[in-house]
């Protein structure tokens, strides 16, 4: 039943809305109500019904910290950083083993950083041959983002509406496949996800200082 | 006794009214209308949000049952969400041009209610953050409102009222939408990590931590001299948790906006700068501007400039 409970929410916001709308309807007409000053009761008592009802639920969200979307706890950053920073990487592999970064844009449809929680959570939950179907999908949409870069296309597809002004993710990445020369030339038949964990104060000092685990590798065709 | 709490009563509701229902012009109200269904047309168009629809099952396959009936998600359906996110692009035209304006936006906040969740489904049911968020509240909030009375394509059969207070509270609720996203924001950072976010030590952290991911668009440099001093982390740190709290305030105090709003614009540029994080609900800040002011002082200077206003001699 709590798993529901933001359905309701929603559900809620949406049916206290109508009943206001309706009764702003149903109220006195506005050159009547401009005449003399005063709305009509129930219609204000419908809309601060309205109101009541999305203040106590979007205030409940963010105050319980609930995810009651599209009331939402907003967990921006809502962390003390320790000395230990840890993420996790997808990388593609080609056919001679070699692995290579892959630009954020091959990923889509996926958005990359929803791609990475998916795959350092629900991936790893899946049975192995799951799990490597997921994968040979994954290394299709590195190798179509490496051909088209290699041609000199635009990598990714998510701009062919707005061009240089589609709205990017709220995080923002480099373009590593920008050109030909700096996009990997052997195909892509691998992919493997890294969990890399530093110590933020020795890694100012020596950015490679990163310890990384392989948590999944496939290879498709060898 | 009674007295007093009769007064206190009088006080609240004096307050509320004054908030929510003081007399404001149609044009502000339409413009909100105009901003949200802009925006989310520019969100909508940079995704490809059905496509999720139409992934390998494996990618649905973690997905709980109560997530996808929650939303109506389901794999599988690529054709259906397709054709639902046209509807979505029609509704949002409609609202923002103001053909059928209410039911534009009801019929929109509902379909970016179902699909907004396909961005995150596959490891989250929770998409704050992606730029639609505010807007399935804010369109909704609009479509129960006189918000069609201005700024529309078509003619009106009702001649609007030139001011009043049905054109205040669906505004006022809109801004308290977007503000809200700072303020919840700010009381989560101190519940979930206690007085020590607000610490030089932890900015420091942070600044750190982006500034150190290859995969993370940012200003290496200026992230690192930044971590560096310890003045400025603290005064980030200060200023990050009262631009969280305090923004909220501009809703009701209207002249704390040039300030913080400004303020929060600066916090923002420089995140971008050093952590690569942009707010993409940002244009929405346009909610605030005073459209009838700015229309009416327009038109004065039109006049003056025609010489219509000029004084007699």
């Amino acid at each position: 039943m709590k798993h529901l409970l933001p359905l309701f929410c929603f559900c809620g916001y949406v049916a206290f809305g109508l009943f206001g709308a309706w009764r702003a309807q149903a109220s006195p007409a506005q050159s009547d109500v401009k005449r003399s000053g005063v709305e009509g009761p129930s219609k204000r008592r419908a809309v601060n019904l309205f109101l009541l009802y999305t203040l106590g639920v979007s205030f409940g969200a963010g105050f319980l910290q609930r995810d009651f979307w599209p009331f939402a706890q907003w967990p921006l950053v809502a962390a003390v950083q320790g000395p230990i920073a840890q993420g996790s990487r997808l990388m593609a592999v080609d056919r001679l083993g070699l692995e290579h970064n892959v630009d954020y844009r091959a990923w889509q449809p996926f958005v990359i950083e929803e791609l990475t929680a998916w795959a350092s959570g629900r991936w790893l939950e899946l049975a192995p041959a799951d799990r490597d179907r997921a994968a040979a999908f994954l290394v299709q949409l590195a190798e179509r983002g490496r051909l088209a870069a290699r041609r000199g296309e635009e990598v990714g597809y998510f701009d062919r509406r707005l061009g240089p002004f589609a709205a990017p993710s709220f995080l923002l990445h480099p373009k590593w496949w920008s050109s030909p020369q700096t996009t990997p030339s052997e195909r892509f038949d691998g992919v493997r996800l890294y969990r890399e964990t530093w110590n933020i104060e020795e890694r100012r000092l020596n950015p490679a200082a990163v310890d990384r685990e392989v948590r999944y590798e496939y290879r498709g065709r060898h | 006794m009674p007295g007093s709490l009769t007064r206190i009563g009088d006080w609240i509701t004096g307050r509320w009214d004054a908030l929510w229902y003081a007399p404001a012009p149609a044009l502000n109200l339409a413009a909100a209308r105009v901003v949200f269904a802009v925006h989310a047309l520019w969100i909508l168009g940079s995704r490809d949000l059905p496509s999720t629809s139409g992934l390998p099952d494996v990618f649905w396959a973690r997905v709980p049952a109560v997530e996808r009936w929650r939303y109506l998600l389901f794999p599988g359906h690529l054709t259906l969400e397709q054709n639902l996110q046209l509807a979505a692009v029609a509704a949002l035209f409609a609202a923002a041009l103001g053909v059928w304006p209410r039911i534009a936006c009801f019929c929109a906040g509902l379909l970016l209610y179902h699909l907004a969740p396909l961005e995150t489904i596959i490891w989250t049911p929770n998409p704050f953050e992606r730029g639609l968020t505010v807007s399935v509240l804010a369109l909704l909030a609009l479509s129960f409102s006189r918000c069609g009375d201005a700024l529309c394509l078509l003619p009106r059969r009702v001649t609007p009222a030139p001011s009043s207070g049905d054109y205040r509270w669906p505004l006022v609720l809109v801004q308290l939408f977007l503000c809200q996203v700072y303020f919840i924001s700010g009381y989560a950072k101190l519940a979930r990590a206690g007085p020590e976010w607000v610490t030089a030590t932890n900015m420091r952290a942070w600044l750190l931590v982006f500034s150190q991911q290859d995969q993370s668009l940012v200003h290496v440099d200026l992230g690192r001299w930044v971590a560096d001093q310890p003045v400025l982390c603290w005064f980030i740190a200060i200023g990050a948790i009262t631009i969280d709290l305090g923004l909220i305030t501009v809703v009701i105090w209207p002249r704390l906006r040039a300030a913080f709003i400004a303020a929060a614009m600066a916090f923002h540029a420089g995140i971008l700068l050093t952590m690569g994080i942009l707010f993409l609900n940002i244009p929405q800040f346009l909610v605030f501007v005073d459209w009838e002011r700015l229309r009416t002082r327009a038109a004065g200077q039109a006049a003056l400039t025609r010489g219509d206003g000029a004084p007699m001699r």
